[in-house]
């Protein structure tokens, strides 16, 4: 478990993803999702939607394995979640909370730095290649003007791109992100999500991301899954998701889909 | 509001005084039933009126009062665990109460309310200060008031330390005795309780409103400042009423409003009215029973220590039930983290250690009372008699900067340390057993000892937060409620007047005078070898600051490294509990510091903090010994009262 070849980067790596099996939650006999089977295609922007309490946080939870599941199956690859590691786990899978705690004294490099553990463990050297993979993720998100200062003094959109940057190093194939736009204006929640995008692109990234926003879900996301009170009731691509049926069906108001003036994507909006 | 609410907490009152009654029953009716028939017996009801009968008025005031006190910190705080003892409220006035009879008892004429009042407010005042810096949040504020609680313990016990003639009175009086020969205190604390109670009863409707948010009770035109001013100042002054009337009395303030609201008291005028009425039942059973089931020896069993003795168990039960809503967010001084600081820092620690080491042990005073270099040729006896204790005094104060360092970046607060912990409580424990199993117990009974309950101590708290997955915040509290139930043991104890006690005070302390050579290398090899342990975590310590679910989804073994960096933390508490007391504040203080000189990361604040807290202990020892020459002082407390108050100085300068 401990081998580590430099070649393990995750172009080389074979895709995986993950797949659920009649996947359901509960806590003290209240159930809060059920009956999830989802097989999340490698490579792809997954956004799940839904009204709040939906289950779209739990889900993400669930294949983050911070949560386990109370009923159902969940695979990653070929593998059940169960059955790996907690630091192999950490190698494949990156996952972003949704609050992370940002009083912190460290700099934005030694946060980066974090993202290494699950390659160097409690014990092993921070070798030259964990350096260059701090290096190449600061690269990756234009950090690296800001590397040396205290995630403290960042604004929001710069401090979700230091945790982003973390994940980076964490060197994985598959990234859970929890609303990572919750707390920004819409600047900032456009570049947190470009960045998502061009990293998932460029890195052959499997994302599944939570958004509060349908607009910015179905502008940024590969394919949209709708959640509601802890039941898959859509799925598909932006295009075909948003109609006006099925986003009543979602949200329980009336709403319609207009075009983008400039560009090919469709807007929500309450009518 | 409906009669059905208050069925449940009416229920309990009448449940408790039933009880009381039933218990105090047979002596009044023996002693009244007799008055008239035998002349023997008017000595009995002479007692009984007199004695018996305020006393068991002095229990129901008190009672009261505390209670009264206890709910009104807990509805302005909205801190469940706020109360007089948890806020060290009591401790303070205790402290002012016992500095003012030993050194201007003529102040006491002046009015002993008035100095109980100006300790316990100086206490809330501090405790106050602390928790602002978290934003009030509940645990903090409590931590806050426990660290303040235990600070004003240890200088009371110093004091009493050098005044021996007073030591065993004060003690029976400061661990809360209820016992009383005339009616004077319960009449004198009746209409302080009523002039409250009409201050209380004036701000119960904007109270009411306080429940909503200070944004929304501002919005209908509530003063929230001022509305919060008024009632901790009533809350303080009853809790400083009591205490200058019959001493500390644990966990009444905790415990009845905690009652009166599972008892389902929901609102908080029906809370503040039933937690009144259980908490006066509440002392009066308590009392009644003591006095029913200890006979004689009652009148020196103080009813505080036992109400805590009971208290804190409750506590520990209703943790799981108690959900905590802040989560505990480390509002971390504004570091300084100029490089050239930090680089001059990491350069000038060790020659500062090397420097403080020999200072401490060729400099020293003279039979004539000057301060010399150390002669030549008693070079060789002095240093027999200097090595062994500053050895241990520096890998001691190494050990709790180190544990200090582990609890505080694992539970992300800055108030946690071994102290907090209860682990040097549970070695105190341990210690306390040995001196009254064995006769005279050597340093290996002491050290098995003492091992013993600090590792008790550890058992029980990991049983009781293993359920949450050792949740540092449930850890703390765990902890906060043991180390209370060991302190009112060891009050107990203190108050039976046993020689034995004396020997307790003294080890508690912490003194290395009697280290021997053997003591110190032990000290020394347990030191290097924890303090490796703890490097080789140092990557957990890390990344547990960044939040839980952060720390396991990088493949950190959130449980297990709790679990391990906990069992760590309390090993090198109790080693360095063994020779410099279980009072010092160096874990608490040496983090602190190595951070503030820009030793942020792990790694870094371990060692940085492990030669600072050293060096602390050192020159604490130094100034013990040299202070007060011919006589010596406990290098434990040197550093406890000098080093805490400089701690908060440093604090509120590094926020401004």
């Amino acid at each position: 478990m401990d081998a580590r070849s430099p070649d393990l980067s995750p172009g080389s790596r074979p895709a995986a993803a993950f797949r659920t099996e009649a996947l359901g939650f509960a806590v003290e006999g209240r159930s809060l999702l059920a009956d999830i089977s989802i097989s999340f295609a490698p490579g792809t922007i997954c956004g799940l939607v839904g009204h709040n309490g939906s289950g779209k946080s739990t889900l993400l939870k669930l294949l983050a394995r911070q949560q386990a599941p109370t009923a159902g199956r969940l695979f990653f690859g070929e593998k059940p979640l169960e059955a790996m590691g907690a630091q192999a786990f950490a190698r494949q899978v990156a996952y972003l909370p949704q609050d992370v705690t940002a009083a912190n004294t460290m700099t934005v490099r030694e946060l980066v730095a974090c993202g290494r553990y699950p390659w160097h463990g409690a014990l092993g050297r921070f070798s030259d290649l964990d350096a260059h993979k701090v290096e190449e993720a600061l690269a990756l998100t234009h950090m690296e003007q800001l590397s040396d200062r205290l995630v403290d003094t960042l604004s929001g959109g710069e401090r979700q791109r230091a945790w982003l940057a973390m994940l980076m190093a964490q060197d994985t194939g598959c990234l859970l992100l929890d609303e990572p736009t919750s707390a920004l204006d819409i600047a900032h929640q456009m570049e947190v999500l470009a960045l998502v995008r061009r990293l998932s692109h460029e890195k052959g990234l499997g994302v599944v991301i939570v958004l509060h926003d349908i607009n910015m879900a179905a502008r940024f996301c590969d394919r949209l899954y709708a959640l509601k009170a802890g039941r898959l009731i859509a799925q598909g691509e932006p295009q075909a998701l948003m109609t006006a049926d099925t986003l009543h069906d979602i949200y329980g108001i009336e709403m319609n889909v207009t075009r983008h003036p400039a560009l090919d994507i469709p807007l929500a909006y309450v009518c | 509001m409906s009669l059905k609410s208050h069925l449940g907490p009416a229920a309990i009152v009448v449940m408790l005084l039933g009880l009381s009654l039933v218990l105090a029953a047979p002596q009044a009716a023996v002693l009244m039933g007799n008055a008239d028939a035998a002349t023997g017996s008017a000595m009995h009801r002479l007692v009984f009126l007199n004695s018996t009968l305020p006393r068991m008025a002095t229990a129901l005031l008190a009672g009261a009062s505390l209670a009264l006190s206890g709910a009104l910190f807990q509805q302005v705080l909205r801190n469940p665990l706020a109360s007089p003892t948890t806020l060290g409220i009591s401790a303070g006035a205790n402290l002012a109460l016992v500095a003012v009879t030993l050194f201007v008892p003529g102040l006491l004429g002046f009015g002993r309310d008035l100095v109980a009042l100006c300790g316990s407010a100086a206490a809330a005042g501090l405790v106050f200060l602390m928790g602002a810096r978290q934003k009030f949040s509940p645990i903090s504020l409590v931590m806050s008031g426990l660290v303040v609680s235990l600070w004003c313990g240890a200088l009371s016990a110093v004091l009493m330390l050098l005044n021996e003639r007073y030591l065993v009175s004060l003690f029976i009086w400061g661990a809360g005795s209820l016992s009383q020969q005339s009616w004077a205190i319960p009449l004198s604390l009746a209409p302080k309780l009523a002039l409250v109670c009409l201050v209380v009863a004036a701000i119960l409707r904007p109270l009411l409103l306080n429940e909503l948010g200070d944004a929304g009770a501002r919005a209908l035109g509530v003063h929230m400042v001022r509305l919060r001013v008024v009632a901790v100042m009533a809350a303080v002054a009853l809790a400083a009423f009591v205490t200058s009337a019959v001493g500390v009395i644990g966990f009444i303030g905790l415990v009845s409003p905690t009652i009166a609201r599972l008892a389902g008291a929901p609102r908080a005028g029906q809370q503040l009215v039933w937690s009144t009425l259980i908490g006066a039942a509440l002392l009066f059973l308590t009392d009644t029973a003591l006095l029913a089931t200890a006979g004689a020896f009652a009148d020196f069993l103080p009813t505080g220590a036992v109400t805590a003795i009971f208290g804190s168990p409750l506590l520990l039960i209703l943790l799981p039930r108690l959900k905590i809503r802040h989560r505990l967010m480390e509002a971390e001084a504004p570091v300084s983290l100029n490089p050239a600081t930090a680089r001059l820092a990491k350069r000038l620690m060790l020659p500062a250690a090397v420097l403080v080491l020999a200072v401490a042990l060729v400099f020293g005073r003279s039979p004539d009372l000057g301060f010399t270099l150390m002669p030549p040729d008693l070079s060789g006896d002095l240093l027999a008699l200097r090595l062994p204790r500053i050895a241990a005094a520096f890998f001691s104060g190494a050990m709790l900067a180190v544990a200090g360092t582990i609890l505080q970046r694992l539970t992300g607060n800055e108030m946690a340390s071994p102290e907090v912990l209860g682990i040097s409580a549970g070695a105190t424990l341990g210690v306390a057993v040995a001196v009254f199993l064995v006769a005279a117990p050597g340093l290996g009974a002491q050290l098995g000892f003492s091992a013993l309950g600090a590792f008790a101590v550890l058992s029980v708290i990991f049983l009781l937060a293993a359920r949450s997955g050792l949740q540092p915040e449930r850890v703390l509290l765990a902890g906060i409620a043991l180390s209370a139930m060991v302190d009112a043991v060891i009050g107990v104890i203190g108050a039976t007047g046993d020689p034995r006690a004396v020997f307790l005070l003294r080890w508690m302390s912490g003194s290395t005078y009697s280290v021997s050579a053997f003591g110190a290398l032990m000290a020394a090899v347990l030191a290097v070898l924890l303090i490796s342990g703890s490097a080789f975590m140092r990557r957990w310590l890390e990344l547990l600051p960044l939040g839980s679910s952060a720390a396991s989804a990088l493949g950190v073994p959130v449980g297990r490294a709790r679990f391990l960096l906990l069992t760590l933390a309390g090993l090198l508490s109790a080693a360095a509990t063994m020779s410099v007391g279980p009072l010092s504040f160096v874990g608490l203080m040496a983090p602190h510091l190595s951070r503030q000189l820009g030793f942020v990361r792990a790694t870094p604040q371990l060692f940085g903090g492990a030669l600072i807290g050293g060096m602390l202990m050192v020159a604490a020892d130094w100034l013990g010994r040299s202070l007060a020459y011919p006589y010596e002082i406990p290098a434990g407390l040197v550093s406890a009262l000098i080093g805490a108050p400089f701690l908060i100085l440093l604090m509120r300068r590094a926020r401004a």
